[in-house]
């Protein structure tokens, strides 16, 4: 990381809770319930499942399998009916800035009367460092997430891949350990979606940072992932967990043609789709 | 093409205009109507620009502005701040909303009495019948704006671990601002009105008062004149928030 | 988040319950509290009367036929004033709504006399009329023809321009023009509109009364503060909050029927 000027030592908590085990995120039994006796309803089960530190972890399934909820669990936005997670061995209760989280629904991620660059600035927490590192900060992002050109322009003028680089750079600015992004990429054309997914790839390894990406695309899911779990509907439950052994970089073209990439698709349509 | 069509909107309307004052100077010199009925503008416009010369229309409209502004700040600053409470919390909402949905439909005028016995034919009493009658429709947009925060919004600020405060001020207000922003539309208008009654009602100086006086005394031209200035008024007051509305919500012009 | 549904009337009647509860605390805290630091003799009697004294001023009020007659007076004028308001507004709207060039002629006097609160007209129509049910509703039908003629306007206007082409290739005359296309696609939003104008007329009626025209419920309520009489006057404003709320009501009923007509 190429950072200007600012120290860890500022963030006191950062370096000792650095997970020794090299996992990020540990799930154990998390369920979500609701109701009981006739009413009972029951979104998922008993999920457990380690996430790595550094590896791009991908859950994939349709509609139903609860993937947004256990990603919201793991932001410490919603509490598992039962089960724990862990981040870095201490338990999620509430939510982080250290767990950066891509909401699906960027139009309302944003907030709609500040700039792209103000946006931006939510994520450095305030008094972490002075003023003009901030700024410099911001800058940096927003370069790198090629919004420089739309820095004084508010989310409202902007094109939907463009405001879900927005709240990537936010997410960017918080120096998230952990990334968890909710199908962020779903409702954008597929051009500026197969631009997107590498420009992720690309900036995940400059930081170094964990990344949880959930998607109902299977080809997404593989072409981004080192791992893919795949999760069954009614009620929700882990189907398989593929390690995916695709080099990096990825390529849009020569990956997607590769005969890893062709195994692991057809392995996860016939669990995941069936037929 | 845009062009030509604005300047021929606006030279219409200014023809239009000055037609209209023509007429009206004209029915009034025809005598139709009684001279202290009707007074033609030029009347009018004579006794605006002595008024202007004898600095007491200047006087008149400083009072008029002045307690209308004093009122409708307390009415913004009670409305807000009420409105935020009723419109976070489930609780107060609870237990104040049906106690202030019984005062509501309550004519704001009619608070007027007890303003009296309150604080007397005074200053204080017109900017709290001002403030009273002003209010409600900044509380209810406060109250719409902070219960309709989007709920992406509210997690944003969660998952920002924003502090309370923070989140209130970054988050909570300016999205409730949309809602709170036509209510201090409204309850501009209506704090003219409120003024312009309690000058009447308990003689305090301004345009009301001056409107009360040329009746009393059959000065028409004095009547038609203050009613002129009042209008004037209310005109410049929707255009500064045509203007504020543009300067506050420069991202929704833009959609 | 899907939530599958629960058991909802047991726990609906409990919370309405407790909402109840909730919602007395205050004004029977108020109320209470009230009448208590009066029977102490803490507060001035001759500006707060206690509560059980203005209970008792109502009921002689109500008695006596006083209240209910300055009550028709006060809801004469409005109802009045909102008919010859709401005609005229109407009537005003659509023929501007359908005459272009005559609306953007007439903007900046519509503009300017829309900017004058209908209240600051009350010593001129004094002059002209005298006290008396016309100098009210004048004042009324002022102030709630703007809000329909606004509406009606800007709903004439909207009216899709193929239809009225349609009008022009059957060559259907004014009357039933107006009757076949233009009210019924109007009709929604002029409503929208009488709804605001139905707020604005008891508040002007009252008004009125309290500033200048010795009649109603307005100058019974100013009169009782003139007399020393605050249990009177506080009576008064009870009952002027329950009209209030009542007219509410009528337009929230107002505001069904259209709906229920525009389906």
């Amino acid at each position: 990381m190429q950072m200007t000027g600012q120290t860890g030592q500022t963030d006191a908590t950062a370096v000792p809770r650095r997970a020794q085990d090299g996992v990020a995120i540990r799930v154990r039994g998390a369920s979500m319930v609701f109701g009981t006796g006739p009413q009972r309803h029951c979104v998922f089960e008993g999920i457990s499942f380690d996430v790595r530190s550094g590896e791009v972890f991908c859950i994939v399934g349709g509609s139903g399998c609860g993937k947004t909820t256990l990603l919201r669990q793991i932001a410490g936005l919603q509490r598992p009916t039962s089960g724990e997670i862990l981040f870095e061995g201490a338990p999620v209760t509430a939510p982080s800035r250290e767990r950066a989280i891509v909401f699906q629904d960027y139009g309302r991620a944003l907030l709609p009367w500040r700039t792209v660059r103000a946006n931006v600035r939510l994520g450095i927490s305030p008094g972490s460092v002075s003023r003009q590192d901030a700024e410099a900060e911001v800058t940096r992002l927003l370069a790198m997430t090629g919004l420089a050109a739309a820095a004084e322009k508010y989310p409202s003028e902007l094109s939907g891949g463009m405001q879900q680089r927005v709240q990537i750079a936010r997410c960017l600015a918080q120096r998230p350990r952990l990334l968890l992004m909710d199908e962020p990429f779903g409702a954008l054309d597929a051009m500026t979606r197969q631009s997107l997914q590498d420009e992720l790839l690309d900036l995940v390894a400059r930081e170094g940072i964990t990344v949880i990406f959930i998607t109902h695309d299977l080809e997404e899911a593989i072409y981004l992932g080192d791992r893919v779990m795949g999760l069954g509907a009614n009620p929700g439950r882990i189907l398989t967990t593929l390690d995916i052994a695709l080099a990096r970089p990825r390529h849009q073209l020569t990956t997607r043609e590769a005969a890893e990439f062709i195994a692991r698709r057809h392995q996860l349509h016939q669990l995941i789709v069936g037929h | 093409m845009m062009r030509p069509i604005l300047l021929h909107r606006f030279t219409l309307m200014l023809l239009s205009a000055l037609a209209f004052l023509a007429l009206w100077q004209a029915v009034a010199q025809m005598g139709l109507v009684k001279r202290s009925f009707l007074v033609g503008p030029v009347d009018a416009f004579a006794v605006l620009w002595r008024q202007t010369l004898n600095g007491s229309l200047a006087a008149s409209m400083l009072a008029t502005t002045h307690r209308m502004v004093t009122g409708f700040a307390l009415a913004s600053g009670i409305g807000i701040l009420l409105g935020a409470a009723l419109g976070s919390s489930a609780l107060v909402r609870r237990l104040l909303m049906p106690t202030l949905d019984a005062i509501r439909p309550l004519p704001a005028s009619a608070i007027i009495p007890v303003a009296i016995l309150m604080f007397g034919l005074n200053e204080a009493m017109s900017v709290f019948v001002i403030a009273f009658g002003s209010m409600w429709p900044v509380l209810l947009g406060t109250v719409h704006g902070f219960q309709n925060v989007p709920v992406g919004l509210r997690e944003l600020a969660r998952v920002l671990e924003m502090g309370r405060l923070r989140a209130f001020l970054t988050v909570h207000l300016p999205s409730a601002f949309r809602d709170i922003f036509p209510g201090l539309r409204t309850g501009l208008a209506l704090a003219l009105i409120m003024t312009v009654v309690t000058e009447m009602q308990a003689s305090l100086p301004g345009l009301g008062y001056d409107i009360f006086v040329a009746q009393r005394s059959y000065r028409s031209a004095d009547l038609y004149a203050a009613l002129i200035v009042i209008g004037v008024i209310g005109l410049c007051i929707n255009q500064i928030l045509v203007w504020a509305e543009r300067r506050l919500f420069p991202w929704a012009s833009s959609r | 988040m899907r939530r599958p549904p629960v058991n909802l009337l047991p726990a609906g009647l409990a919370a309405r319950m407790t909402n109840l509860v909730l919602s007395l605390i205050v004004p029977a805290t108020l109320l209470i509290g009230w009448e208590a630091a009066a029977a102490g003799g803490y507060i001035d009697e001759g500006a707060f009367s206690r509560p059980s004294s203005i209970a008792r001023a109502g009921i002689a009020a109500i008695l006596d036929g006083s209240l209910l007659t300055a009550t028709l007076q006060t809801l004469q004028a409005a109802g009045l004033g909102l008919l010859v308001g709401a005609v005229t507004g109407a009537v005003l709207g659509v023929f501007l709504g359908l005459q272009p060039m005559a609306e953007i002629a007439t903007r900046p006097t519509v503009e300017m006399l829309r900017a004058i609160p209908a209240i600051a007209f009350t010593p001129l129509a004094l002059l002209v009329f005298g006290f008396g049910l016309a100098l009210q509703m004048v004042i009324v039908a002022y102030a709630t023809a703007w809000p329909v003629m606004v509406a009606a306007l800007a709903a004439t206007r909207g009216i899709d321009r193929r239809l009225l082409e349609v009008a022009d290739v059957l060559e259907m005359g004014l009357a039933r023009r107006l009757r076949v296309i233009i009210l019924p696609a109007v009709f929604g939003r002029i409503v929208v509109g009488l709804r605001t104008a139905m707020g604005f007329a008891l508040v002007v009626s009252v008004t009125v009364e309290i500033l200048a025209n010795p009649r109603g419920l307005g100058y019974q309520l100013i009169l009782a503060q003139q007399s020393f009489r605050p249990d009177l006057m506080y009576a008064c404003i009870v009952w002027l909050a329950g009209l209030g709320a009542a007219a509410g009501a009528l337009s929230n009923l107002l505001n069904r029927f259209s709906t229920e007509m525009a389906r």
